[in-house]
């Protein structure tokens, strides 16, 4: 399956700074589009085909953490980066517990933003990729791939036949 | 025939027997109300003694209550010297005090008091809030109540609001810093990203630079408004709305209308012109980011009723939200996606500088600011 024409989305409301985000990106060969707020965001998410999401926490109006819900809900499987401000460990915290897939602490440098970018992109990138069209499905097909690459130890609980032998 | 001798004795005696009888009972009857009336002396010598206790022990019980207060009482005569007092004043204000003046005694007590009123620092250390009362019998009953514990959370709780707002202050300084410090170190440190040719470079070092610029610019605002500037002249204020119309024409865009109007041209203020011309452009500006379609502008100049010199920015735009009209003046509060929140902060500033106010008007229709000044010529 090829991801050639996928775009990474930055979702930012400084004009400059949203620039800046996407000359970043795009300096590492990665397609970037743009929106300033939530709303922009998700109509953006209709239209264009996008492999992950960067976002600002802090938003005029729906801020990151409701950009975040409102996607789980759109695609359930599509990557959720969020950028949290300096020295603030609880919005890392919050932003992981509301279910981003990772974080980055602003200010950060463009190796750090590629880096982490490329780093979303391969995970998606399964050799087998599994085809699934069930929001539920895809959210666990979403949580395996967060903790796929971890070492813990993970519970998997189930009706007797339904499957759960690794 | 006249009675015989014996017969005249025998009269007698029974005569005066009659008159024993009598005296017998008249003195039983008197020792009868004699002993009355002694009954009644004791009864009522002791419910006079009972009614002295009574008024004795009353006597006391206040007495001990005035020296139990928690609270300093004295009492003063007319001539204001004080009359009587409880421990608790003598430890306030420090002995002697019977016989001394009230207010003499009070200055020594507490230098630089204004004497009555909330919270009275006292030598000691101690606050203490002193209210006085005529008395019917002439003369005055003073109290002084010991706030030292309320004063001084008085004064924690005034702290700890001025480190909130600090506070408030400084994470807002530090957003505003944060944004375009992320951009810059994002074009600097795209510079050594491989493969990078010399055009990515020129344009990567020019948005370092455009980045840093709008640092700069942020600190320069910042110290706008913490000085309010400073030299001051004599400035016509229909000039100075001149000065705000050459700057504002080249960016007014279309369906925009600009009138500056002068209600009095010999009106003059002593002020810093840029700053103040600056303060004036930064709410026409506004006026003009808020509205979305056509748009009347006014400057206007005119004399208030009371002589002082006002500047009148209106329009028809949208107006001000009522809901944010409390929070606009407020640094940092902003609604504009790409707003820092310290124009309006700035105006304020400015005009306070000038020991003037600026208010947003209470009008049907769009938004009236009004930039009251001190006039030249006195008001």
């Amino acid at each position: 399956m090829s991801h050639a024409n996928e775009s990474v989305l930055v979702v930012e409301d400084d004009a400059a700074l949203r620039e800046a985000l996407v000359d970043t990106l795009r300096a590492a060969d990665l397609p970037a589009l743009s929106a300033p707020d939530a709303p922009g965001a998700l109509q953006l998410l209709q239209s264009e085909d996008i492999a992950l999401v960067i976002s600002d926490v802090q938003m005029p109006g729906p801020n990151g953490y409701q950009l975040l819900s409102s996607i789980k809900r759109l695609r359930p499987d599509l990557p959720v980066v969020l950028m949290t401000a300096f020295g603030t460990v609880t919005q890392a915290v919050a932003a992981m517990r509301a279910g981003a897939t990772d974080y980055i602490v602003k200010p950060f440098d463009a190796q750090a933003l590629i880096d982490m970018a490329k780093r979303q992109l391969a995970l998606r990138v399964a050799p087998n990729e599994v085809i699934a069209a069930d929001p539920e499905s895809k959210r666990l097909i979403a949580l395996a791939r967060k903790i796929a690459d971890n070492d813990a130890t993970v519970l998997i609980t189930g009706e007797s036949g339904t499957g759960k032998e690794v | 025939m006249a009675a015989s001798p014996l017969e005249l004795i025998e009269n007698r005696r029974s005569e005066l027997q009659a008159a024993f009888l009598a005296f017998g009972a008249v003195s039983e009857q008197l020792s009868g109300a004699f002993d009355s009336l002694r009954a009644q002396v004791a009864q009522l010598r002791a419910e006079l003694g009972e009614a002295r206790a009574g008024k004795e022990h009353l006597a006391a019980r206040l007495s001990a209550l005035i020296a139990g207060l928690p609270g300093g009482v004295l009492v003063l005569d007319a001539g204001g010297s004080i009359l009587e007092c409880n421990p608790v004043a003598g430890e306030l204000l420090g002995e002697p005090l019977i016989a001394q003046s009230f207010a003499a005694v009070l200055s020594r007590a507490a230098p630089g008091a204004g004497g009555v009123g909330e919270h009275t620092e006292l030598r000691s250390g101690k606050f203490v809030n002193i209210s006085r009362r005529d008395l019917q019998s002439g003369g005055e009953v003073v109290l002084l109540a010991d706030v030292t514990e309320a004063h001084l959370m008085q004064v924690f709780l005034t702290r700890q609001q001025r480190l909130l707002t600090l506070g408030e202050l400084a994470a807002g300084l530090a957003h505003q810093i944060r944004t375009p410090l992320a951009a810059a170190l994002l074009y600097a440190s795209q510079m050594t990203l491989p493969g990078r040719n010399l055009e990515d470079l020129a344009r990567c070092a020019g948005k370092t630079a455009g980045s840093l610029k709008q640092l700069d610019k942020l600190v320069n605002d910042m110290l706008a408004f913490a000085h309010g500037g400073a030299a001051r002249e004599a400035v016509s204020v229909s000039a100075l709305l001149e000065q705000v119309a050459q700057w504002l024409r080249p960016a007014l865009r279309h369906g925009v209308r600009l009138t500056i109007r002068t209600q009095a041209p010999d009106l003059t203020i002593r002020a810093n012109a840029p700053s103040l011309v600056s303060a004036v452009l930064n709410l026409a500006t506004n006026a003009l980011q808020a509205a979305t379609a056509d748009l009347d502008l006014e400057l206007l100049a005119r004399r208030a009723p009371d002589g002082r010199a006002q500047i009148v920015v209106s329009d028809n735009g949208p107006g001000v939200p009522a809901h944010i009209r409390q929070r606009i003046f407020e640094p940092f509060f902003t609604t504009r996606a790409r707003g820092n929140g310290i124009g309006l902060a700035i105006v304020k500033s400015v005009v306070e500088a000038h020991q003037g106010s600026v208010s947003l008007a209470e009008v049907p229709c769009g938004a009236t600011f009004i930039i009251d000044l001190p006039a030249e010529d006195g008001a």
